[in-house]
């Protein structure tokens, strides 16, 4: 086992990395596995498959704990630097994660997200109404962003009609660094969100819903109910992991479709050529490419020492490439099967909405191939300054031929919620 | 063939169930209903879609016994 650090400069939020993310990260997996970054006061980087997934597992040595506690960095949380804020339950260890866990797994459960897969459809259909006949359109603030933020104020039970702000700012949150004006006005945008947040988990305690914010107000731990800030910690975790994501697995899948006939002909036809396609962009385009993790004593990774307090990026973007697992890593292969990535986290603290934010994406994309054939990405196509918080395209602009209006009214979340519960037989199928 | 879901690795991806539903059921919060039960015995007909679904798990929390 090594003593002896492998120093590395390693930003994983600077604009030179966003530029090609995946090219720095195969030398470190080729050269220093586990590398000590100088950047953000030291952190530890595993770059692995192996090495990722093992200490992802391993949440009692490796812990997402954020104590809040800038001072001491040791317990910092998910992300490095630290957040000001707490996300829950992502930032918690075992067994209070798996108790937080439980009061909404149910209700994230597959059965339920595919439910609402002819809702997600319907809203993709009415956000490409407000556009087709005009011939051109900005795929993210017109389709992308807003149906997935609608998707997700829909299963907490927020009124949908307040999109336009939630999803401009959890885009704004995701695409801009801070200290510019886009992040100002998106930290204004965040504190109109918190209020609104604040006045419906008021109103749930007077009047229950069948809504996930009800089941947090209602939620408990060890007999206790949640405290307001924990609530608000939660509902900060689902709207932040929810609405951007989405997003940005989207608009990669529609960088990669442009000038591509016959891969959109295949997928148009196909469920399951669809579904591998998603599995392959979040493969090689993982949303969120790395969390980090704490060690909680001294411990062997990768063959190298690390000692206790020490932080650890762990790189799920590097893991999908990782040549030890997957044939042809660094090619796109649409059609991929198995393909075991990493993208929506391994062990305990894997994503609670993957099921939720594979539905939309089907939804969303097969509504886009079905009415948008032959959409074209102009130049003006921008991915984000810096990936580190997520890997997304902050414009897309393209253009096609214009096509009919279906005329595809509004759902409310009641409406939405109503749908859910008649499913299967749900009413109108649109072709 | 038999196959044997390991509680501790499950995390809920689901990817067996959306592969092969009707080898990998689900329990209510969306995790593998055979984890914990020991081996389970595959037809020889379901043998090449277990395969597929335990490949598909990134926990590896499958464990096939031939």
């Amino acid at each position: 086992m090594s003593e002896q650090r492998c120093v590395v400069h390693f930003d994983h939020h600077s604009a030179e990395h966003a530029a090609n993310p995946l090219h720095a990260l195969a030398d470190l997996r080729r050269d220093a596995p586990i590398a000590w970054s100088d950047a953000y006061g030291g952190f530890w980087i595993a770059t692995r498959y192996e090495d990722v997934v093992r200490a992802a597992r391993d949440s009692e040595t490796f812990s997402s704990f954020n104590d809040l506690n800038m001072e001491d960095v040791a317990f910092s949380g998910v992300v490095i630097p630290p957040n000001p804020v707490r996300f829950l339950p992502l930032e918690l260890d075992q067994p209070l994660l798996g108790k937080h866990r439980k009061m909404l797994a149910a209700r994230m459960a597959p059965p339920r997200a595919r439910n609402m897969q002819q809702t997600y459809e319907d809203w993709a259909d009415y956000f490409i109404d407000q556009f087709i006949t005009d011939g051109h359109v900005e795929f993210i603030s017109q389709l992308v962003s807003p149906v997935p933020a609608i998707a997700t104020l829909a299963f907490l039970g927020l009124p949908v009609d307040d999109f336009q702000v939630y999803s401009e700012t959890f885009h704004d949150l995701a695409a801009t660094l801070p200290g510019t004006p886009e992040r100002d006005r998106a930290l204004a945008g965040l504190q109109v969100c918190q209020q609104r947040v604040a006045a419906e988990v008021a109103d749930r305690r007077r009047h229950p819903r069948d809504d996930a914010l009800t089941d947090l107000v209602n939620g408990e731990i060890d007999g206790v109910g949640l405290p307001e800030d924990e609530i608000m910690d939660w509902v900060s975790l689902i709207l932040g992991g929810g609405i951007d994501t989405t997003t940005a697995l989207l608009g990669h899948s529609l960088i990669q479709l442009d000038q591509r006939p016959e891969l959109r002909q295949s997928l148009r036809d196909d469920p399951k050529a669809l579904e591998l396609f998603m599995e392959e962009m979040l493969r090689i385009a993982a949303p969120t490419q790395a969390v980090a993790r704490t060690a909680t004593r001294d411990v062997e990774l990768g063959g190298q020492l690390i000692r206790r307090g020490e932080r650890v990026l762990l790189s799920w973007a590097s893991a999908n490439c990782d040549e030890a697992v997957f044939d042809e890593a660094d090619n796109i292969v649409t059609d991929r099967k198995p393909n075991p990535h990493t993208s929506f986290g391994i062990g305990p603290h894997r994503c609670i909405g993957s099921h939720f934010a594979r539905i939309e994406y089907v939804a969303i994309l097969s509504r886009i191939l079905t009415r948008l054939p032959d959409f074209r990405i102009d130049t003006g196509a921008r991915s984000y300054d810096s990936v580190g918080v997520v890997n997304g395209w902050a414009q897309i602009p393209a253009t096609f031929t214009p096509g009919p209006v279906l005329g595809v009214p509004f759902r409310s979340a009641a409406e939405a919620a109503q749908n859910e519960s008649l499913c299967p037989a749900h009413g109108r199928s649109l072709q | 063939m038999k196959l044997e879901v390991d509680k501790a690795l499950c995390s809920g991806h689901a990817l067996c169930w959306r592969e092969a539903p009707h080898i990998f059921p689900l329990d209510e919060e969306g995790y593998n209903a055979l984890a914990d039960q020991g081996p389970i015995d595959i037809a020889p007909e379901s043998e090449d879609v277990a395969r597929q679904g335990a490949g598909w798990c990134p926990e590896k929390a499958i464990r096939l016994i031939d």
